[in-house]
């Protein structure tokens, strides 16, 4: 088990005056956070606790101006933990009890308690962190289609290959669609896959997944918790259109050295955190695939076969995270962290040394981020806070070709080397303000300095002893962005809550100046305690995307700014939903409606690929609309020994593009009408947890081309003399691929040092259709042309053990 | 492009070990009508009317002319009959109707030939071989040998300004007839020469790369026989074309000293084409060795539709111009061939 003690201080205080120590409060099955902070609210006490001890307690409390003392022995009896009040603060610790006692606490956090320890450092008890926003239940909140997910959360959903993965962990929420299957891709609400805003320790990630889409960036093992918005989105949140992930890494245990390894079939992780000396903390975690590992006997296989070409094949990805914490005072934390995640693939051929000729042919691909950053955070007052980041990203991607060839005594060499990159200097500050029990105010500003680099391309040509190197280059397009955001969660009586915020902003380049006001607005109504209506709007805006051609995520997807006489894209969109929970909350219900309008849009239009490749990249772009509406439908179950979720979306996207189709609207290749996720947890017994996830949705849309036609080869077939059969234009995403469906199961199962994990991925082979290709059928040297679906993933298990210490 | 292939023959397998499942697709298909026309201004317009199919569809595969159509064509608005012969800077326009598979039409402009000249043409690397034959046939003779070099040519166009110009060239070697009997074997001591271009090296010219993008330049895709280009680099002005033609080979054998049998040479065909017939060249080029045609073909991208200028979306109404340039190499062979002898 990880061990992370993190030492944490409600910010929240004041409000109602500090004398009265008698409270009201309802909740049931609520975060055990939630509740203190409407204690906090009522008494203007602060709670002191390590965020381990009470990770995902949920807590079920009716009392009516019940003194404080009494509150919370109600609150805590029988958890295993015991609290004192020391002046203003209530400080909460593991009960000695607790050794011998059996905790029967409500957790879905899949680690197991260990002894309880005595909260030896009460120096750090003053530590201020940096919290989910998403504690309280849709019911209460006025956000819409926000859910916050632990890494816990994303251990417990079974995936292909074992791999925990938070962005296949999201695809399980109603409104999220995988896109294709297997890959990393997220399309939420009819959007695209560059609308997404990954956000790491609040610095933005470019690419956010490994090996073509297959596996996200993000190591799952050291994840804290994950803040997704996908429908109201807070004002702090703009530059994507479609939905905000705000990824939280875990700090450094300040009671001793604790990590985890594992060991799976495609990769293996290594974490570990602790102290360095009594203010500060580290947290190291890295993963790397196997793959390379895998592949060699592949290739010597095959090598071993061929004599006179031999084989290079070499594919790894890697994601190395670090991270170093201090306590400066009971007011400031600081940080200094880093990233590197980065693919790199190696390939190509070379003839047998017997062979008559020695050629050499290499391709070296090489991709990732990078990303180091620093922050700040200060407790300015009891009612504001601040987080003051500084970062620098870096996206890279480069590939390059060596061919060597040696005939007649003659060598010569060809090096081409082509790079491109994005680099950000981020500076921000966030704030937090909380001016009476009612109301918490945020407010922020950022400013970017964006540094694209679309291509660069160097040729070298060796013959003998003599060489010439040719650079082309693009230009490097720099570009500087100012955003200003405030909001306002607003609780104006006990029935309506408002979330009202403005975010505005300002990208800059090649001298002209765009700008963006986002307001945001959600409304929440409540029917008495159990049951409310909201209603929200937000706009949002996207100054930068990615250029995409297919439907894996590949290096040579650029990521680009609005330029020349495009607009930035901007997304608009309206929601109504209604939440409801059961009285012991063991159940909740949402259903919610929406309907989004998206303008500039921009893709690839018809015959893109004839436009010379040395004009301007947006000479092959189109600029266009987009609407998706749709209604989702989620109930979960969130105690008992089965917990789980059951949720449906019925869903339309569609497109229209200037030079796209004919100008015609078309729907969207993610245009599944119906979705449905269906996901159980059942926890056996302390050791043994069973999960089980099915998904099923109507089939992507794909552009179905079914006839042929035939021109004369005197038209300038220059590589062959006959005619050439060529496929017939139809409309785009003219054909719906069969309903897709798939049941994942995984068990973990735990023992002193750790946990197994077992999965079972697509456990009854039901491979589903991906695309539709036009292939042949050979039969005893008769060939005739045939459609093929191209279906992949059978039934793939996976075994994975993780140590931890 | 294969390096592609390469890569996801052992990616694919391994990662997503996927199937292929023949199957019927339950979709509505109407064959329509296509047109293919390639007008050369000065010549009579040839019109192919066909028609489309199901990719499937084997059984049909063998014909798919369509016997009731009509065509009109049109230029510059007015139709004209079989005899009508297209001008530069004609608008063809093709019109087929069919009672079965409906209409299509289509347009094209017929472009102008614009102004080439060979500014210069070196010969080097030259070698002669005076025997290529056993040592008792060549006796006598007064020209034998082989002569092997390699040629770089200047060819320089001069862009018309007021036109987006598209262009293709191609070559041909030509050599003075031999008598030959109807076994196909040549008359006994009958003087013969063959003259012949053995390659062109498509990587000297970089204007033939224009339409191969970065990505593909990595990916190790190269320009091997596609000779179109375009004057977006140098519109309105003059370009040289460097041409690097290798291993020209001539062969010579004559008993007796004859001027006529060094009549070879080479002929530099520059054709202004239409927009349309560059497209369809730059399309097949992208769907054989293109990257995302690639990935199209394993399912993996938006498969790539043929490029077509006809309403219906089927075939190719082209046009084209023709400027031709001669070097004749005679001189320079009677001066090597001298050379060659008399050293000797």
């Amino acid at each position: 088990m990880i061990r992370r003690t993190i030492l944490m201080m409600v910010l929240m205080t004041v409000g109602l005056s500090v004398a009265a120590q008698n409270v009201t409060i309802k909740a049931v099955n609520q975060p055990a956070a939630t509740v203190f902070r409407s204690i906090i609210g009522q008494t203007g006490k602060n709670f002191v606790y390590s965020s381990d001890l009470l990770s995902d307690l949920k807590v079920t409390v009716d009392v009516t101006d019940k003194p404080l003392k009494s509150v919370l022995d109600d609150i805590f009896r029988d958890t295993g933990i015991s609290y004192s009040i020391r002046g203003n603060n209530v400080v909460l610790k593991r009960s000695k009890k607790a050794r011998k006692v059996k905790v029967s606490v409500k957790r879905d956090n899949d680690r197991p308690f260990k002894t309880p320890q005595s909260l030896s450092k009460p120096n750090m008890f003053d530590e201020v962190e940096v919290v989910s926003r998403l504690e309280a239940p849709a019911v209460e909140t006025a956000e819409m289609g926000a859910r916050k997910v632990t890494g816990a959360d994303i251990r417990n959903i079974p995936v292909l290959l074992g791999e925990s993965d938070v962005i296949k962990a999201l695809h399980t929420q109603p409104g999220v669609t995988e896109g294709t299957e297997g890959m990393a891709g997220m399309y939420v609400h009819g959007g695209n896959a560059d609308e997404n805003l990954c956000m790491l320790d609040n610095v933005p990630l470019y690419q956010v997944n490994h090996f073509g889409g297959l596996f996200s960036a993000f190591n799952s093992d050291i994840i804290r918790y994950i803040d997704f918005f996908k429908t109201s989105m807070p004002a702090k949140y703009d530059g994507r259109l479609s939905s905000f992930l705000d990824v939280r890494l875990q700090n450094g245990s300040p009671e001793g050295h604790h990590g985890s390894a594992r060991i799976g079939l495609t990769s293996g992780a290594f974490n570990i955190s602790g102290p360095i000396g009594g203010k500060t903390t580290y947290m190291v975690g890295l993963r790397r695939s196997w793959y390379d590992v895998l592949t060699i006997p592949v290739i010597a296989l095959v090598n071993y076969k061929n004599e006179d070409e031999k084989t290079r094949f070499r594919y790894a990805f890697m994601d190395l995270n670090a991270k170093i914490s201090h306590r400066f005072s009971s007011k400031v934390n600081g940080f200094v962290s880093a990233y590197y995640g980065c693919d790199e693939l190696e390939t190509g051929w070379k003839d047998a040394e017997t062979s008559q000729f020695q050629d050499e042919e290499k391709y070296d691909f090489h991709w990732g981020n990078f990303v180091a950053q620093t922050g700040l955070n200060y407790r300015v007052s009891p009612t504001v806070s601040a987080e003051f980041t500084a970062a620098y990203t870096r996206y890279f991607s480069s590939l390059s070709y060596d061919s060597k060839s040696k005939e007649d005594g003659v060598f010569t060499r060809s090096l081409l080397n082509s790079d491109n990159n994005i680099t950000d200097w981020i500076f921000r500050g966030d704030f937090d303000w909380n001016p009476s029990d009612d109301s918490r105010v945020r407010f922020g500003a950022n400013y970017v300095h964006h540094s694209f680099l679309p291509v660069t391309l160097r040729r070298k040509n060796i013959i003998d002893d003599s060489s010439t190197t040719i650079t082309d280059s693009t230009a490097t397009f720099r570009a500087n962005e100012v955003n200003l955001y405030i909001d306002d969660d607003w609780r104006i009586t006990d029935r309506l809550r408002v979330n009202v915020g403005l975010h505005g902003s300002l990208f800059h380049i090649d001298g002209r100046t765009r700008g963006g006001l986002s307001p945001r607005l959600s409304v929440n109504w409540r029917f008495g305690d159990n049951f409310s209506v909201k209603a929200a709007y937000s706009r949002t805006v996207q100054y930068v995307h990615q250029l995409v051609r297919s439907y894996l995520s590949l290096p040579t997807d650029q990521w680009l700014p609005v330029t020349g006489d495009f607009k930035p894209k901007t997304a608009d969109k309206v929601a109504v939903g209604g939440y409801w929970q059961t009285d012991r909350g063991d159940f909740t219900v949402s259903v919610e409606a929406y309907y989004k309008s998206m303008h500039n849009l921009l893709d690839y239009c018809d015959e893109y690929y004839l436009k010379p490749p040395f004009e301007a990249w947006n000479a092959r772009l189109t600029t266009g609309r987009g609407t998706a509406k749709g209604i989702d439908l989620n109930v979960e179950k969130t105690i008992g020994k089965v917990t789980g979720h059951l949720s449906y979306s019925l869903a339309w996207a569609d497109r229209q593009f200037a030079d796209k189709n004919g100008g015609a609207k078309y729907p969207a290749r993610f245009d599944n009408r119906h979705t449905v996720n269906i996901s159980a947890s059942w926890r056996v017994n302390d050791k043994v947890t069973l999960n089980a996830a099915w998904v099923g949705h109507s089939g992507n849309r794909f552009t179905f081309m079914p006839q042929e036609y035939e021109v004369p080869g005197s038209f300038g077939n220059y590589y062959y003399s006959g005619g050439t059969e060529v496929p017939l234009k139809t409309s785009v995403n003219n054909y719906q691929l069969p309903f897709y469906h798939r049941l994942d199961l995984s068990c973990m199962v735990r023992n002193s040092r750790g946990y197994w994990s077992f999965g079972l991925y697509n456990a009854y082979c039901h491979m589903n259709t991906v695309a539709i290709v036009r292939g042949y059928r050979d039969d005893n040297n008769n060939s005739w042309p045939v459609f093929q679906k191209v279906k992949l993933f059978p039934v793939i298990p996976s075994i994975s053990y993780t140590w931890q210490f | 492009m294969a390096i592609l292939r390469k890569i996801l023959i052992y990616i694919l397998p391994f990662m997503m070990t996927g199937c292929y499942e023949d199957f019927t697709p339950d979709i509505d298909v109407t064959p329509v009508l296509c047109i293919n026309s390639m007008i050369t201004a000065g010549e009579p317009v040839e019109v192919d009317v066909s028609r489309t199919w199901l990719y499937t569809d084997v059984q049909s595969e063998a014909d798919h002319s369509v016997k009731d159509a009509t065509v009109s064509v049109y230029a510059n608005g007015e139709l004209v009959d079989g005899d009508y012969l297209p001008r530069e800077g004609d608008c063809i326009r093709i019109v087929a109707d069919s009672p079965t598979y409906g209409h299509a039409e289509g347009e094209v402009t017929v472009p102008h030939a614009v102004s080439v000249r060979i500014s210069r043409w070196i010969p080097d690397h030259i070698t002669y071989t005076p025997e290529t034959y056993a040592p008792e046939e060549v006796d006598g003779y007064e020209m034998i040998g082989f002569l092997s070099f390699d040629l770089s040519v200047e060819l320089e166009i001069t862009d018309d300004p007021a036109d987006e110009n598209y262009f293709r060239l191609s070559f041909d070697s030509f050599f003075p007839k031999q008598i030959v009997y109807d076994d196909g074997i040549l008359a006994e001591n009958t003087s013969w020469c063959v003259f012949s271009v053995w390659s062109y090296d498509y990587q000297d010219e970089p204007i033939f790369k224009e339409h191969i993008g970065i990505l593909e330049s990595v990916m190790g895709a190269d320009s091997y026989g596609f000779t179109f280009f375009t004057d977006r680099q140098f519109a309105g002005s003059t370009y040289p074309l460097h041409l690097r033609y290798q291993n020209c080979s001539y062969y010579v054998r004559s008993p007796k000293w004859n001027p006529e049998l060094l009549d070879c040479g080479l002929n530099l065909t520059l054709q202004t084409v239409s927009q349309s017939c560059y497209n369809w060249a730059n399309y097949l080029w992208q769907r054989e060795d293109g990257l995302y045609a690639d990935l199209g073909d394993i399912g993996m991208s938006d498969p790539m539709h043929g490029y077509s200028n006809v309403s219906t979306g089927a075939g190719i109404i082209a046009a084209r111009a023709i400027t031709t340039c001669t070097i004749n190499f005679a001189d320079f062979l009677a001066t090597e061939l001298h050379k060659a002898t008399s050293d000797s």
